[in-house]
């Protein structure tokens, strides 16, 4: 049995920091005598920590690509090559190398009794790509396969990944980066409250009080018993964000009544006209109706490689048209 | 349209408690600003780190200036009232604090988006992952809440629904609720008081630190993990036994309208 000491100890150095596994590690085998037979034990590691590590290294820079379905690097293991080929999911297709070892997919820990990796959070089933218990987070109502309680990565393994067993981190859409930048600047300058539910705002339970409208103003007019809302979409869901309005604004009415309170379509604030999400892109704001605020997301990337497309296909169909003028002229060939 | 007697006297009652909250918060921004803003630093919003970095970048008596502008904006109780108390230097100073913007950190816009802060080092967490809120246990955050405000808000707790709540606490023929809501996907909590007529009507609206302090119209928590759950829910109590105890003064000697015609 060789191994390069220098390069595992350099190795365990340069990696060693960024290890994130630590608790999975007191479980790996490192008996070396059959345990009565039923479930075999071979010595794989040693007592040699420095082995340990190296393999730890090795993993590490192949993890990502488990997920992706890129077959994995080859792992260097006590001089022994092994090799393993998944599916998106992580079913195992084809293996070489006889190392024992339960550092798997992702360089998650298998557990052969069970038939499951251990996550951490929660125990994963790769054969049927759910876990065993449920997700302890809710999910959000706008993103369906996170409410699903067993999903494994939203049954997007390719372009998911799953570092604890929870449910997938959340990725927001700009939509959402806009809504809060309006959020933010309606809450300074109006006071007023936003994505609110309707029982919240009522003071009671109501039927459809689950309901959030996205900014609320009982203030501004409240010396005339009138309260507005708005609700925010995209430029292409405007006609949704009406119907969304008159919906709310029917169940506030309803229940209002005796109060002293009317809701109506808002009208008194004015939201800026541009968000700024980053450098690129932006977005730009529009009222289209009392109570319905749009945003476009504009982004100056596209936008260039657009007018670069365009300037292209023009210049290509000036050329063509040039040539195919010149072998029409007279006289050619 | 004339207003029925009903809406009159509600509305004068409106205008009687938005007046008395403002007198009672210009007097609390007064000592929230001699105490370097204890009860602004327990709540986890970006508009609270936003007051925050534009009051500590103040002198003293500049920063009570600019609250004491502040404090007016949000308790108008109709018009006439306004215009009794905002002065032309209060709108200036309004004007400021609204288009404040540093041209690095915290612009007006984005006030709610993430600042990551690493040390002295600050900058604005910026593009499509940035604003998610991180995903803690919300039914444990609830449950966590009504723990910790049950003995400061009052025992009587109504349920309304998937993550809000509130508790009743009299005051007198009042009663005064402490609402809480982690339903939002935008922020992990809020909270607010109002003041209820015994009819069940709503005559003091949307109390709240940041609120009564004109800062921002919600005052509300963004955690960063599950481990500032106990802290924050722990804060947030201690901000509404601060208003909560002084109820009974704010609304002493008021009663509510006698009869009502329907």
């Amino acid at each position: 049995m060789e191994f390069d000491l220098l390069a595992v100890m350099l190795c365990a150095l340069l990696v060693a920091p960024a290890y994130s596994y630590e608790k999975a590690l007191p479980t790996i085998q490192t008996h070396d005598q059959t345990n009565g037979g039923v479930y075999p034990k071979t010595r794989v590691w040693g007592s040699n920590e420095k082995i340990l590590l190296h393999f730890r290294a090795v993993r590490q820079l192949s993890e990502k690509q488990h997920w992706s379905w890129v077959i994995c690097s080859e792992k260097i293991v006590v001089g022994s090559a092994v090799t393993y080929d998944y599916d998106a999911f992580g079913n195992l297709i084809h293996s070489t190398g006889t190392t024992p070892n339960n550092y798997l997919f992702a360089g998650e820990q298998f557990d052969p009794d069970l038939g499951f990796y251990y996550n951490r959070a929660r125990y994963l089933n790769t054969s049927t790509g759910r876990f065993w218990t449920m997700d302890t987070f809710e999910g959000y109502d706008d993103d369906p396969p996170s409410l699903h309680k067993y999903l494994c990565v939203e049954a997007d393994p390719v372009d998911n990944v799953d570092h604890c067993g929870k449910c997938l981190p959340a990725v927001a859409g700009y939509g959402d980066i806009v809504q809060e930048a309006i959020f933010a600047d309606f809450e300074l300058k109006t006071g007023g409250f936003t994505n609110t539910a309707i029982n919240d705002i009522l003071h009671k339970s109501v039927p459809s009080g689950g309901l959030l409208p996205d900014l609320i103003d009982p203030y501004t007019l409240s010396s005339f018993g009138l309260g507005q809302i708005w609700e925010i979409k995209s430029v292409y869901s405007e006609a949704a964000a009406i119907a969304k309005e008159a919906m709310y604004l029917s169940v506030l009415n309803f229940y209002s009544k005796g109060t002293g309170m009317k809701w109506i379509p808002g009208w008194t604030y004015v939201p800026p006209p541009i968000v700024s999400i980053n450098a690129s892109p932006w977005a730009t704001i529009d009222q289209p109706a009392p109570g319905v605020i749009t945003y476009c997301i504009v982004n100056t990337t596209e936008i260039l490689s657009f007018i670069s497309a365009a300037v292209s296909a023009g210049l290509y169909v000036a050329v063509s048209g040039a040539t195919l003028t010149s072998s029409l002229a007279p006289g050619a060939a | 349209m004339r207003p029925t007697t009903t809406e009159s006297q509600l509305s004068a009652l409106r205008s009687e408690i938005a007046e008395r909250c403002y007198r009672w918060a210009a007097k609390d921004v007064v000592r929230e600003t001699a105490e370097d803003f204890p009860l602004v630093r327990k709540v986890k919003s970006q508009a609270a780190y936003r007051f925050l970095e534009i009051a500590e970048k103040l002198p003293k008596s500049e920063r009570l200036r600019l609250v004491t502008a502040l404090v007016k904006r949000f308790h108008m109780g109709g018009p006439a009232f306004a215009s009794t108390v905002t002065t032309p230097e209060d709108q200036h100073l309004v004007t400021s604090y609204l288009e404040y913007d540093d041209g690095e950190i915290t612009p007006g816009l984005k006030a709610r988006l993430p600042i990551i802060r690493d040390g002295g080092n600050k900058q604005l967490a910026t593009g499509p992952t940035a604003n998610r809120v991180a995903k803690i246990d919300r039914s444990a955050l609830h449950r966590s809440l009504v723990e910790k405000l049950r003995p400061v808000c009052g025992s009587k707790l109504v349920d309304l629904g998937p993550g809000s709540s509130f508790f009743e606490s009299p005051v007198g023929p009042w009663t005064v609720t402490t609402q809480f809501s982690t339903a939002s996907r935008f922020r992990h909590f809020d909270y607010w008081h109002r003041i209820v007529m015994p009819e069940g009507i709503i005559v003091g609206e949307g109390i709240s630190i940041l609120r009564w302090l004109g800062i921002s119209g919600m005052s509300s928590w963004t955690l960063k993990d599950e481990t500032e759950i106990e802290g924050a829910v722990a804060d947030v109590a201690g901000i509404c036994a601060h208003f909560l105890q002084e109820t009974p003064l704010l609304l002493s000697g008021l009663e509510p309208p006698s009869s009502r015609g329907r």
